[in-house]
Formats: structure tokens, sequence, C-alpha cells
């Protein structure tokens, strides 16, 4: 088996024990039924001190890797491997058998240790004979530009040795808050906006969709929550509600002022959202894809007018950003 | 833009860009209040239960089922509660 660990830094310092532990749990549950629904792997986790250990088969790391860096609440992760030690030296000589080959052949290095508990030698003790064991296979150490750098975590009287630091989207667990329903149109920002409050939030949610041209507005609606849902939804199935908005059509046409259609739509489909969260629990509100003055309509008095009258917040994470094209 | 490469959903918001510009009459971009309301008002009041009753359910794990359906025209597995009217445009 291997062994892969990750590191999820805003969990670990949230509130108190209780908070966190129930955070922990949340994390590692999702962890193991993305690997378990996702990709199939039967996976182990133990917690310890701040940091997540999976354990996964020897020849299913890479897969494994991929699908954690896009759990939510993961800050990074390194496959690693552990060795047990009594003394500095045993240390040494796990890193000249992990790396004595890796550093051969030209390579300039650099040995990084973090050290966690007591033991009777330093951070810096451990660089320094690593270093000088691994150096005669080498082109020599580098600290500034290395080729490679060697990783060394020391926990009690284990070692994990890694070369690799695979970034996580950071964030909070999936279901940590509560859940939402997100307006999704197919375009680029509603799936982003989506994104945002899965991450940030650490919430549920589930995708509304209303159609005006079936089928071919829908099949672009279900694509693009596959990408989003499929890649980033790790942990929790989301439902997708499609809606038939066509008869909007004709009755805007018989009844509105042409110049309000757009927010009127808006309007319509905030008020048929809201209920719809209702009904599906998704209590803590929707979230749109608006970003001010993104289209013509999107503006300050409008967004105002659009949301009179939905009794629950509207989460508009882009509302701020710049859109480069 | 870069979130949606990052995320994964560029390529496939690239078919839709653009596509829902049915209602882009000259959008007013002062809209009050009081305005909306009137013309929420006059549209039918039985609109908003019948959209609700329009709502076809499914999970996102079956998405990729579904596209394949509706992609042959032969949609209707799969999904939780079929609508009570057939999809179509006025």
């Amino acid at each position: 088996m291997a062994l892969i660990l990750v590191r999820y830094g805003e969990v670990a310092i949230k509130g108190g024990a209780g908070t966190r532990s129930r955070m922990e749990r949340l994390l590692m549950h999702n962890i193991l039924s993305g690997l378990r629904g996702g990709i199939g792997i039967g996976a182990k986790a133990i917690r310890s001190q701040g940091r997540l250990f999976v354990e996964v088969p020897d020849d299913r790391v890479k897969e494994s890797v991929d699908l954690i860096s896009r759990v939510f609440g993961v800050k990074s992760l390194s496959p690693v491997r552990a060795y047990v030690f009594k003394e500095l030296n045993d240390i040494v000589n796990a890193a000249v058998k992990e790396w004595g080959d890796l550093v051969r052949g030209g390579r300039r290095f650099a040995v990084r240790v973090h050290r966690v508990g007591s033991q009777n030698f330093t951070s810096m003790d451990v660089a320094k004979a690593v270093g000088a064991a691994l150096k005669p296979f080498s082109a020599g150490v580098d600290l500034e530009r290395p080729d490679i750098v060697l990783f060394i975590e020391v926990r009690g009287d284990n070692a994990y040795l890694f070369t690799e630091v695979i970034n996580g989207p950071g964030g909070l667990p999936l279901g940590s808050e509560g859940r939402l329903l997100a307006l999704i149109s197919g375009g680029f920002d509603s799936p982003v906006a989506a994104w945002f409050m899965m991450r940030r939030g650490g919430s549920y949610v589930d995708a509304l969709f209303c159609s005006l041209a079936y089928p071919i507005d829908v099949i672009n609606f279900l694509r693009v929550s596959h990408a989003l849902f499929s890649r980033w939804s790790i942990g929790y199935d989301p439902r997708l509600f499609i809606i038939d908005c066509s008869p909007l059509i004709s009755e805007f046409r018989a009844k509105a002022n042409p110049h309000m259609w757009s927010a009127l739509f808006k309007r319509v489909l905030y008020e048929v959202a809201s209920r719809v969260a209702r009904t599906i629990g998704a209590l803590g509100g929707l979230v749109t894809g608006e970003s001010l003055g993104q289209v013509s309509s999107q503006t300050l008095h409008n967004l105002m007018a659009i949301e009179h009258g939905v009794d629950m917040p509207i989460y508009r994470p882009l509302i701020g950003l710049i859109r480069t094209t | 833009m870069d979130y949606a490469r990052r995320i994964g959903t560029y390529e496939e918001s690239m078919r839709t860009e653009e596509f829902c510009a049915i209602f882009s009459e000259k959008p007013r971009t002062r809209v009050t209040i009081d305005e909306l309301d009137g013309e929420f008002k006059k549209l039918d009041q039985n609109l908003i239960n019948n959209l609700l009753n329009s709502i076809v359910t499914l999970r996102a794990s079956a998405a990729g089922k579904v596209i394949d359906e509706l992609m042959l025209g032969t949609s209707d597995v799969e999904i939780d509660h079929v609508p009570r009217t057939p999809w179509s445009l006025t």
C-alpha cells in the first residue's frame, strides 16, 4: 500500500475542538467516498495531529492524488514514503535508499525538513546529515535554485519522505455548511459562481436551469453541470432541476414591456428558484453568476428590483470580479 | 474565465455563451422595484405554479446518460419524474 499525506490548513484552525473534529471527519468522509464512488478505490484514512494519511493501492497513487486534489478543504497533498526510525542515522539511510538514484545524473538538490514532536536532533541536523550523505551521488547541494527538492517530515518516531507537493483547492469540506441552490445558465459565469460557494462555503450545491429552447439548451446545461459536479462535488451527488420556461416567451410577448423582458425573466426565475429551494431544504439561499455591468441589465438598480420580494439570501460571488477574455 | 478553465467548465460553457439572447431587446438599466412589480403582476397568476409543475429532476451523476438520450431523441429514462406536458417551444 502507498501513503498520501493530506494537509488541510483552514479546517485545522477552525473554531473549537468539536467543530474541528466534525470538519476533519467530513473531510475524511468526502475523500474516502470520492475514491470509492468516483474511481473505485477502497482506501483507509488515519487522522494524526492536523494531518490525514490516506492509504491506497500502490498502482492507484496517481489517480488518487488527482481526485484528492479536487476535494474542498484540502490545502495540499504529497505521496510519501513512511519510515519508523530510532536515531538520526536511520533517516539518513532511508533518504539514501529513496533518493540515491533520483539525485544522480548531474542534478542539484535541496533538503527541506519539518519536524514535530521531541527528538534529540533538530531539523537542521537532519538536513545537514541527509545532504552530506546524498551529495556524492549528485551535482551538489543548491538551496537557492535546486533541480529537485527533497522533503522530510519528522513526526514522533516516523519520518515521511516526499518530493512533490500538489495543491488542493482549499476552502471548507463540502457539507460543513448548509445547502444552496445555484441558478446555472450554461454560460461561463454561473458554474464558476457555484464552484466558489462550494469551495468557500463548504455547501452542498444543487442546480436549477430554466429551459427556453429544449432540447439544445438542456443538453448544454447538462454538459456544464456534468463538467462542474463530476469534477468537484466529491462526496455529494447534486440534484439538477430543469424547468420548462418556454411558456414565458409567449406570455412576455403578449403582456410585458420588451425593454424589461430580461429583468422580468430574472424576477420570475428568482421566484421559481426560491420556491424550489424551500421545497428541497436549500435554505442557505440562491447562487447566481451575476457580476456588475457584465451585461447591460446587471446594474445595481436592476439587481435591487429583480430580487425584491425574494425572501432568502442571493449569493453572487462574482459580483465584483472583472471578466477577462 | 481563468477560473472557468481551472474548474474545467470553459469548453462546455463555450458552446452556450451568448445563447440566451432571447430577451435582448434593448434592456433598461434602471428598472425600479415598482415598475418591475407592475410588469410581474400583468402575468398570468398561475404562471409560477405552472412552471413549477414542469420540473424535471435528476442527479448530476446521471447527466452523461441523459445527454446521450437527448442527443438520440429518446429521453425518458433516468429522470425522477416526468413532466406533465412534453417539452415544446411556443
